[in-house]
């Protein structure tokens, strides 16, 4: 028994999947100011979203593995001056896959979109991102960005990453970057030398990694109950 | 007393040797110097001690108050009193200096069986730490050396000994990228840090910062081997002469 939890306050939303007892701790630090409701189930999730002139928008995505394992996103930009932020953040423990498809539509010109999605695999969990950025001809001086990068905690664990860009028109600012890589050694090693143990050191990296996606939740209580979570998976 | 000791060192990259056969006896109180050449291997040695895996030790022993460092883990060294100032200290993006040395501090008093520290009292033991090396207040929130300059890093570094406060330090190249006054600074901040009980090795170039941290012992370095050992005098002669005479002595 799954569910898919959509947060909302002010005009951020905070999306959650995955294990049920994992995100009932983390519901537990939702301030009394936001709403809570369910928004899919195991078999999978669906994220809409369409933004009107100067309408904006912040998403966050955190994803621990755990059905749905798979989670649709689709962007509408429908008018001049609209901006849209979205983070993510996809988990893969155990023998887990954790997949996201972005579509980020930018119907008429003058829209941003920023795009920054992090997949941490463990064991031998997948993550998998692809996005797709659509600008079509007549949608001159948009911008667009997205970027993915992947963290790989053990041997077997993989990362899967496809950014596309289908951009007609010629006037707009755009970028994509993917990256995949592994904890950096000299950094774990400069922790352990100072007397952290190997598996805070861990820890400790984990987070920072983390970080710049869920800096994003303006809550901090809901923030560092979300970090807590990534704090306890076991490397 | 005793702290460490070094018996016929030899460590590899791959299957290139290193270290050929060090020797190294260091006693509380004491202050030792390494110089040598750059490539002679000073920063090996420090991470063999320390614990880094990329070097595989092929022969001899490393003992610290006599019980084996080399069978031990990089942190078991530093909790057993171990400190490396690091010759290029690490930026870690994303961990901030009060995070990661509050982990530190309270891992080490776990290790000697006291209390965590309360974020009061770690506040405060971090703040009166600083003020041993000048470091502005507002680092301590930054990301652990992140967009530090050389110099910031290095007294750092030496915050973090402050922090730790080891038996046995070894400072790798503390006084490179340090101002003359930032020099002086730290040298005075690894000065208050030293006792009867703990010792320090000091690695550099120049005979500048000897002047400050006075030497016991001086030792050379060469191709992975100690080939002198003498007093102070010796960094005035390396400053004037360099090492040629030395190597070329021994023949
Ligand atoms: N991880 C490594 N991989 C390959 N070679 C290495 C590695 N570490 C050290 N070496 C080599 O070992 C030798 C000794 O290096 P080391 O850094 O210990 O010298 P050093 O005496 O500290 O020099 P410097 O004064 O320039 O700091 C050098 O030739 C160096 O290239
Ligand atoms: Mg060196």
């Amino acid at each position: 028994m799954t569910s898919v939890k959509q947060i909302f306050f002010g005009r951020e939303y905070l999306v959650l999947t995955g294990d049920e007892a994992l995100l009932g701790r983390v519901l537990e630090h939702v301030p009394a100011s936001a709403s809570v409701s369910d928004i899919g189930d195991a078999s999978g999730l669906k994220f809409e979203l369409s933004l009107r002139e100067n309408e904006t928008a912040s998403v966050t995505f955190v994803s621990f593995a755990g059905s749905p394992a798979k989670v649709d996103v689709r962007v509408s930009l429908l008018g001049a001056g609209a901006r849209c932020d979205l983070k993510g953040l996809l988990v893969a423990t155990g023998e887990n896959r954790v997949e996201y498809d972005v579509f980020m539509d930018h119907c008429v010109g003058g829209a941003v979109s920023n795009q920054l999605f992090k997949g941490m695999a463990f064991d031998s969990g997948v993550t998998r991102f692809g996005g797709l950025i659509h600008v079509p001809q007549y949608a001159q001086k948009t911008e667009a960005y997205q970027a993915n990068h992947n963290l790989l905690l053990s041997r077997s664990a993989r990362a899967f990453s496809k950014p596309q860009l289908e951009i007609y028109a010629d006037d707009v600012k755009c970028s994509h970057g993917a990256t995949v890589g592994r904890l950096n050694e000299d950094e774990i090693f400069y922790m352990r030398s100072r007397g952290i143990s190997e598996k805070q050191a861990f820890s400790l990296a984990c987070t920072a990694f983390a970080a710049e996606v869920l800096v994003s939740i303006s809550d901090s209580g809901l923030r560092d109950a979300v970090t807590d979570e990534i704090l306890h998976l076991n490397l | 007393m005793n702290i460490l000791s070094v018996k016929n060192l030899h460590a590899c990259v791959d299957d290139r040797e290193i270290l050929r056969g060090i020797n190294l006896e260091v006693n509380a109180g004491e202050v030792h110097a390494i110089m040598g050449p750059n490539g002679s291997g000073k920063s090996t040695l420090s991470s063999v001690i320390a614990g880094r895996d990329s070097y595989r030790v092929t022969e001899g022993s490393v003992t610290l108050y006599g019980k084996d460092l080399l069978a031990m883990t990089p942190e078991q060294r530093s909790w057993e009193g171990v400190f490396l100032g690091f010759q290029y200290p690490v930026e870690i993006p994303g961990v901030n200096n009060v995070n990661f040395m509050r982990a530190a501090v309270n891992e080490h008093r776990k290790f000697k069986g006291l209390p965590a520290l309360s974020a009061g009292e770690f506040l405060k033991l971090m703040k009166e730490k600083m003020a041993y090396v000048e470091m502005d207040p507002s680092f301590a929130s930054r990301g652990v050396n992140v967009g530090f300059s050389g110099g910031e890093k290095k007294r750092n570094e030496i915050f973090q000994m402050a922090m730790i406060e080891p038996s046995l330090a070894i400072l790798d190249e503390t006084d490179s990228g340090l101002d003359v006054d930032a020099l002086r600074i730290v040298a005075s901040g690894v000065n208050r840090l030293r006792t009867k009980e703990n010792a320090t090795i000091v690695i550099t170039h120049y005979q500048r910062l000897l002047d400050y941290i006075v030497p016991d012992v001086i030792h050379i370095l060469y191709k992975g081997q100690i080939i002198l050992s003498d007093d102070k005098s010796l960094a005035l002669k390396i400053e004037e002469k360099g090492y040629d005479w030395i190597v070329n002595d021994l023949g």
